[in-house]
């Protein structure tokens, strides 16, 4: 399948031993952006976090739908400072989650949406959900910045970007 | 040129009915997998497809599952599936012979030495309300540190129709 015109690694990043990675310098010469995260923690209890262009005012909103094995949930939430991409739950020390998040139209100069995937079975716990967020900003998106709020990223955890042209 | 990142490694178009589909050889040289299907089969008796690496059999490594689903009318409903990661939930909706239904199956890290998440969307439209509508999300984990060179994908009753398509996907990230 000769798509590797439109579905481009853009960078990765193997991350251990800290909070925090960022991509900068993202181009705008893409469609849409898709991060694929592969993460868990050394130690400690938080989530894994976006933040876009270093922006931390309180115009991130979200909207999940989770399962945790036990009950379904829906809920939103607004005046936030970053998506939070697993739901609200922490990392595991033990297992990786993985989240895929599709960045709409990021270098367009409308609000910014995005919609993600997370799978974090825990082998008896755990959750799947899907989020849509909105960052209420009409910059073309330039940085991204993936974090934890607790400990520390552990070994073999990885983060890609990819950007995705229109024909 | 961009280097090609999405690469079809791949394919099965079914002409005849089949209870198994086999991926096997599958090199290592990428990321991620990206495995796509579009089916149905000839029971209704059946509401799922088992995955397996490997060819591992049923049970030794497999976690667990989180299905968070919508049936159109009866809301979101959410449960652990079957215990065993093979099992597919609703991966194939198989009340209908000639509804086909449609799943994404994505491995990150399938060549890594650590245990495996995987990420499945599944969703089906019958246009009748209750068996042959569903949209779900399923989280899973292959509890095993062995790189993936095999998937099969086996009905859980009768067989894959003629006509289901299965396609599987290398996506390199760099």
């Amino acid at each position: 399948m000769p798509a590797g015109a439109t579905y481009e690694p853009i960078a990765t990043a193997s991350v251990s031993g800290t909070t925090t990675t960022t991509f900068s310098s993202i181009s705008s010469s893409f469609t849409d952006l898709i991060v694929v995260c592969q993460a868990k923690y050394d130690s400690g209890v938080g989530t894994l976090q976006m933040r876009l262009n270093g922006d931390t005012s309180t115009i991130y909103s979200r909207t999940l739908l989770i399962g945790d094995g036990s009950t379904a949930t829906s809920s939103r939430s607004g005046t936030l400072q970053s998506f939070n991409l697993t739901g609200g739950a922490a990392l595991s020390t033990t297992e990786f989650q993985f989240v895929k998040v599709h960045l709409m139209s990021y270098a367009g100069s409308t609000n910014k949406t995005a919609l993600a995937e997370h799978s974090g079975d825990l082998n008896g716990s755990g959750r799947v959900g899907r989020y849509v967020f909105l960052w209420a900003s009409t910059a073309a998106i330039n940085s991204i910045t993936l974090f934890t709020n607790g400990g520390n990223f552990s070994t073999g955890t990885t983060f890609t970007l990819y950007g995705i042209k229109a024909a | 040129m961009p280097t090609p990142t999405y690469v079809a490694i791949a394919k099965t178009v079914l002409t005849t009915t089949n209870t198994t589909i086999t991926f096997s050889s599958i090199p290592s040289t990428y990321t991620d997998l990206l495995l796509v299907f579009s089916s149905a089969v000839t029971s209704t008796g059946s509401t799922g497809a088992y995955l397996m690496f490997n060819n591992e059999g049923t049970g030794s490594t497999l976690g667990s599952s989180r299905v968070l689903e919508g049936r159109g009318s009866s809301g979101v409903t959410n449960s652990a599936g079957s215990g065993s990661v093979n099992y597919i939930d609703r991966c194939n909706v198989l009340n209908s012979t000639t509804v086909f239904s449609n799943c994404e199956i994505y491995i990150p890290n399938y060549a890594g030495s650590t245990n495996k998440p995987i990420n499945i969307t599944t969703a089906v439209e019958g246009n009748s309300a209750g068996t042959d509508v569903y949209i779900d999300a399923q989280a899973s984990l292959w509890r095993n540190t062995a790189a993936i060179n095999r998937i099969d994908l086996q009905t859980s009753a009768g067989s894959f129709q003629a006509n289901s398509s299965f396609y599987l996907y290398g996506i390199k990230n760099s």
